[in-house]
């Protein structure tokens, strides 16, 4: 579980998360919907535990900057973090040593389920941005970590690799993984979010829970332009 | 109207200097720079020179050994994928105007002409200890600049002429580059034989290789070092026909690219696109890394590692793979020239040998491994003890920085007739000052890492880098004569300085360790 107190960011003179508070559960995906500059990247980054910032963010209890919380946390950034001289099976292999993870079966079915496996001999500066991002996925879950953060996951995806993060999603739901998405694509998050926390300069403007009821998107679509519009006019 | 091209150079300029005053960092940091430089020529103006001063002569033979490292380095390069002579805005932008493919090509060259000239800027740099040794006045340094600059632009627009004109066609390509190993080995061939054969000591043996002539027959770095020789022996028939030499190869390169009718625009994005890759990096907060254009794979696997020294396991494997794998490149040219300056300053021992690359060991080691790993998020978010991850990381600069040190001093022991003591000394030496170094990057990253410019960090890790090496400096030099030694820096001072070194290093890794905790990775 993801629990996060008065969570608050600045830089210099701009305040970028502003006394931010709310609770990710066990199985359920939350949802951080917002313009651009609206604070999202950041609050994704200060949960990962890379930024520094004031308030409280603990993962199953531990601080989230503890080793403890890293072992349980998987980060996939907005921008892929790739090494250019390291294999696709070399990525992997690092982060399964790093991480002290002996059975690596569900690394090759992630691998498998984002057709990685015929470029396991590639470098990571011979991938394009699109299969980059696929390896970031992969190496942010290999280790089956219990609380996920993507900043922006779908950007550069195919249409196959949306579809298949989309599933992953719900299956780590389903084994009880708490998700925190960062978006502003608010279809690609239909069919599995739970919450959605709407950002404004900086602040939570609204909160949103689907209820699992189908027209929900349509609904949250309808209340972030409400909430953008207004404050932009 | 003016000239378009002509609008964005200058409104460019304008703004540059504009940002520059309107921002605190950059304005500092320029400043800096400005004092740095006038700093060097007011102390060469104060210091006195010594009764005992080598020939300047010299001067022009370690300038044909750099301005031939750098041309050759540009041209090596060059002749095989494009230079980054346009940005992706001037692709965008300018490439789909209705300006003349011609026009194009001399505004890339002029914004080319720009980068080597400040590129250069380090040469000024040097005044003061050459002035000691050689009793030369600023004209010298000023020409070493010039033609320093020019040099890299030559061989930057010969190299992209080149490029060009043979678009497609990889043979002639590798042609050309086999050319220019041959004429360029040709003339350390030469050189080698002259210092074989002759009488004399091997720096009089290699100087009686250096003639006008010798320098005006070896393209680009002889034509530089030829315009340095005629400034430091006051003979304006060799300024002339170095840059009668240069004029004739620029105009040359400019005429066969606008002749030639070639449409060059295809054989300049992937340069553009390479440059826009590492603005990109920058603004990122990552290090470009120089990652060899073809890679030998050889065995796909990290095969080693559980845990923290996953880290150090997974370095070596990625300098295996850039062909770095106990030295880097940067390492190789510190070697390299520490020998050429031990050769000619022999007389004085390794000493200074040790000062000068101790001081390009400064800027080298920003480029380092551990450096780069701190641009990627996973060694934070490694669920070990963050001291335990530092220590791993950079143990492959330790041992790289170990290497290049006995490279460098084991060979000069011979030359200098040093003893093993001493040689021992300054291989520890060396990698004392590399921890400091690693140690400064964590401790500037973790005061102020995304909360500074970059431009400011770098200053604040010059700054540091200072202040952390002081003590072991201090003692070294106070400490020896308290135990009766009447030299002034020796074997025993440059001890002293490692020891305290390395603990000052270690005291700063360890208490700066929660860099690895937070980093405020990659953000303003």
């Amino acid at each position: 579980m993801l629990s996060i107190r008065n969570l608050t960011k600045s830089y210099g003179k701009t305040v970028a998360n502003n006394n931010i508070s709310f609770d990710v559960g066990e199985g359920e995906a939350a949802v951080l919907l917002g313009p651009n500059g609206a604070g999202k990247s950041t609050l994704i980054k200060s949960v990962a535990g890379l930024l520094r910032y004031s308030g409280n963010i603990e993962i199953c209890g531990y601080d989230n900057r503890s080793p403890e919380a890293r072992a349980l946390i998987g980060y996939v950034p907005e921008i892929p973090a790739v090494y250019s001289l390291l294999t696709v099976t070399e990525h992997i292999e690092f982060i399964l040593r790093a991480y002290k993870v002996q059975d690596r079966s569900f690394a090759d079915e992630l691998m498998e389920r984002f057709e990685l496996t015929d470029k396991r001999d590639k470098l990571g500066k011979e991938l394009s941005k699109g299969m980059q991002q696929k390896l970031s996925i992969c190496c942010a879950l290999a280790y089956s970590p219990r609380i996920v953060i993507f900043d922006e996951p779908m950007v550069g995806l195919d249409p196959h690799a949306i579809k298949e993060l989309k599933n992953l999603i719900s299956e780590l739901k389903s084994r009880g993984a708490s998700i925190l998405i960062s978006t502003h694509m608010i279809d690609s998050i239909e069919g599995f979010w739970d919450t959605a926390h709407i950002l404004m300069n900086g602040s939570l403007a609204a909160t949103m829970h689907s209820g699992g009821v189908p027209e929900s998107a349509q609904k949250l679509e309808d209340l972030f332009f409400e909430i953008t519009e207004q404050h932009g006019s | 109207m003016k000239s378009p091209l002509l609008y964005v150079q200058l409104t460019t300029a304008k703004n540059e200097l504009k940002e520059t005053l309107k921002k605190p960092a950059k304005l500092i940091l320029s400043l800096f720079l400005v004092f740095l430089i006038a700093g060097n020529f007011i102390l060469a103006g104060f210091s006195s020179v010594g009764d005992e001063t080598r020939d300047p002569c010299e001067i022009a033979a370690m300038a044909l050994a750099l301005y031939t490292f750098m041309a050759v380095t540009v041209m090596s390069s060059g002749f095989t994928k494009s230079a980054a002579m346009f940005t992706m805005a001037d692709v965008n932008l300018i490439f789909t105007s209705p300006v003349s493919k011609a026009g194009v090509f001399v505004y890339g060259a002029v914004k080319q002409m720009r980068s080597s000239f400040v590129l250069g800027f380090f040469i000024l740099l040097q005044y003061s200890w050459l002035r000691d040794s050689y009793a030369i006045d600023v004209t010298v340094i000023i020409s070493a600049f010039f033609f320093y600059s020019l040099t890299l632009f030559a061989a930057n627009l010969l190299s992209m002429a080149v490029y060009i004109l043979t678009s497609a066609r990889e043979n002639v390509r590798k042609m050309i580059r086999i050319g220019m190993w041959t004429v360029y080995g040709a003339a350390a061939v030469y050189m080698a034989a002259g210092a074989i054969a002759g009488s004399g000591g091997i720096v009089e043996r290699i100087m009686g290789t250096v003639t006008p002539l010798f320098l005006l027959l070896v393209p680009i770095s002889g034509w530089g070092a030829l315009g340095v020789w005629g400034t430091i022996s006051s003979e304006p028939l060799f300024i002339i026909m170095a840059s009668a030499a240069f004029a004739a190869l620029i105009i040359a390169a400019f005429a066969a690219v606008i002749r030639s009718g070639t449409d060059y625009y295809e054989d300049v994005i992937s340069g553009a696109e390479t440059l826009q890759t590492i603005e990109q990096d920058r603004k990122d907060g990552n290090i470009a890394e120089n990652v060899p254009k073809n890679v030998k794979l050889g065995k796909n696997g990290i095969g080693k590692g559980f845990g923290a020294d996953t880290l150090f396991y997974k370095h070596m494997v990625e300098n295996r793979r850039a062909r770095t794998k106990y030295i880097s490149t940067a390492g190789i040219f510190t070697v390299l020239s520490g020998w050429i300056f031990g050769v000619l300053m022999r007389d004085g021992g390794i000493i200074f040998v040790f000062v000068f690359t101790t001081y390009i060991q400064i800027f080298t080691m920003l480029m380092g491994r551990f450096n780069k790993e701190l641009t990627k998020p996973y060694i934070y978010l490694i669920p070990e003890p963050p001291f335990k991850k530092m220590l791993w990381a950079s143990l492959e600069t330790l041992i790289t920085t170990a290497v290049e040190a006995l490279l460098l001093y084991v060979p000069l022991a011979f030359v200098a007739s040093d003893s093993a003591f001493i040689t021992v000394t300054f291989i520890f030496g060396r990698i004392s000052f590399g921890m400091i170094s690693v140690a400064v990057n964590v401790f500037v990253g973790k005061m102020w890492s995304g909360t500074v410019p970059k431009a400011l960090e770098s200053l604040l890790y010059f700054s540091f880098y200072l202040i952390f090496a002081a003590p072991g400096v201090l003692l070294g030099f106070l400490i020896p004569p308290i135990f009766g030694s009447a030299e002034i820096f020796s074997g025993f001072s440059v001890l002293i300085m490692s020891v305290v070194n390395a603990c000052a290093a270690a005291a700063v890794m360890y208490f700066s360790r929660d860099v690895l905790v937070c980093p405020e990775f990659g953000d303003k």
